[in-house]
């Protein structure tokens, strides 16, 4: 291979390679609330956010919980989809493709079930996009692509054997918005699941449809962790994929 | 400042974000790592505009990709891909860019890096080698093998360039 044919097929491999509609508006609200994060942690104020959020989430609870308790704002497989939203194909989206839906905050945040990279697939790994849905206004596409049943965090037995029997593990975002954090949470059919925020669990219950807990974290990745567990007493870690916090 | 940044990102973005494809060998990872260098940029955007501001990304997205190729998560997610890249009779069912990307994949960052540099971006050895923070030498053993491997993967796939339609294709 000559040094050209290797730049011609470099150019080739992204040739169709776009930049998303907003990525500016996208990057510029991002960095706002990178800059927030760094302000409220350089004041050590996380730290008091932390403290009072353990005092006073036993009492608050999660904002939706799967198994309708009282306290958050009902099940969220009630939680309609909204209209206006797409597949992958431009189609109005069906019931049957929805992965999970939630209320987070003054917006519906969609999961919308996407074809996985081939060798994703190959893997067991599904893929999804998802919609944000704001009250009042347009449906609009956060991330085209998010990776999810493919893989286990390191050390997880209870993950890996509940992954080798096909049936799928999950999936979690985390939803920055209106200065709030939600988790939306979807579990297979069966199983419960929980968000455990800064050392603060929130018990959602079965979320076959999705669930949705709001948290204290300033940075997920770090301070959250999703957990699932089998009707056989199996509890398993839900792994965050890349470019699973999605921030205004 | 919200006007320029906007207008750089128009023009620059897509040059960018093909760049972070190519390093990640995957679209939405490189819209993260995109996102992410870009981010961290704005807030300073007054003086990285006085500094080649592409250039200067690139090198943070490097650097970034790096980093976070060290990282547990990335350690957990390669873990559970497959070992080598689609077989024949797979591949044939795939876009062929999945399947250069793919091959990309394959190479580690570091010369994964070096290879788009050296034969993408046109650098010469010891440009590449600043970019890199590394050696001239590093580099040319990196580009070397990182195209054998290349290469060596692209015709196990039954690929040749003279197989894709480049003609029509021009150099971002």
């Amino acid at each position: 291979m000559r040094d050209h044919e290797v730049a011609g097929l470099l150019d080739h491999a992204v040739a169709t390679v776009e930049l998303p509609p907003d990525f500016a508006r996208r990057v510029i609200t991002g960095s706002r609330a990178r800059r927030r994060r760094r302000l409220l942690l350089s004041g050590g104020t996380v730290a008091v956010a932390v403290a009072v959020g353990a005092l006073l989430f036993p009492h608050l609870g999660p904002v939706g919980r799967g198994d309708g308790e009282a306290g958050g704002i009902g099940p969220s497989a009630v939680v309609d989809v909204p209209t206006g939203i797409v597949d992958p194909d431009g189609r109005p989206v069906t019931q049957a493709q929805v992965v999970a839906v939630g209320r987070t905050g003054a917006e519906t945040l969609v999961l919308i079930e996407r074809e996985p990279r081939g060798e994703e697939r190959a893997a067991g790994g599904r893929a999804a996009e998802v919609w944000t849905a704001p009250d009042g206004g347009d449906p609009r596409r956060l991330t085209d692509y998010l990776s999810y049943d493919l893989a286990c965090v390191d050390g997880d037995a209870a993950c890996a054997a509940v992954r080798a029997t096909g049936s799928g593990l999950g999936v979690a975002v985390a939803r920055r918005t209106g200065g709030r954090l939600y988790v939306l949470v979807q579990a297979p059919p069966g199983r419960t699941v929980e968000v455990v925020a800064a050392g603060v669990p929130h018990l959602l219950g079965p979320a076959p449809r999705g669930a949705v807990a709001e948290v204290v974290a300033a940075e997920p990745y770090d301070e959250v962790q999703v957990w699932a567990s089998t009707a056989s007493g199996q509890r398993y870690r839900i792994p965050w994929a890349p470019g699973a916090v999605l921030t205004d | 400042m919200n006007d320029d940044f906007g207008a750089f990102v128009a023009t620059s973005g897509p040059r960018l974000l093909r760049f972070a494809v190519l390093i990640t060998g995957q679209r939405a990872d490189a819209e993260d790592l995109l996102q992410e260098v870009l981010e961290r940029a704005y807030p300073r955007w007054h003086a990285v505009r006085q500094r080649q501001p592409e250039a200067y990304l690139r090198r943070a997205m490097t650097n970034r990709l790096v980093s976070r190729l060290r990282s547990p998560w990335n350690r957990r997610r390669t873990a559970g891909l497959p070992d080598a890249i689609l077989q024949q009779d797979e591949m044939t069912r795939v876009d062929d860019r999945e399947l250069l990307l793919a091959a990309l994949r394959e190479l580690p960052p570091r010369m994964r890096a070096t290879v788009v540099l050296r034969y993408w971006l046109g650098f010469s050895e010891a440009e590449a080698a600043a970019e890199l923070d590394c050696s001239v030498g590093s580099v040319k053993s990196q580009a070397s093998r990182g195209l054998h491997r290349l290469r060596a993967r692209l015709e196990s796939a039954g690929v040749t360039p003279l197989d894709l339609d480049l003609a029509e294709e021009n150099h971002a």
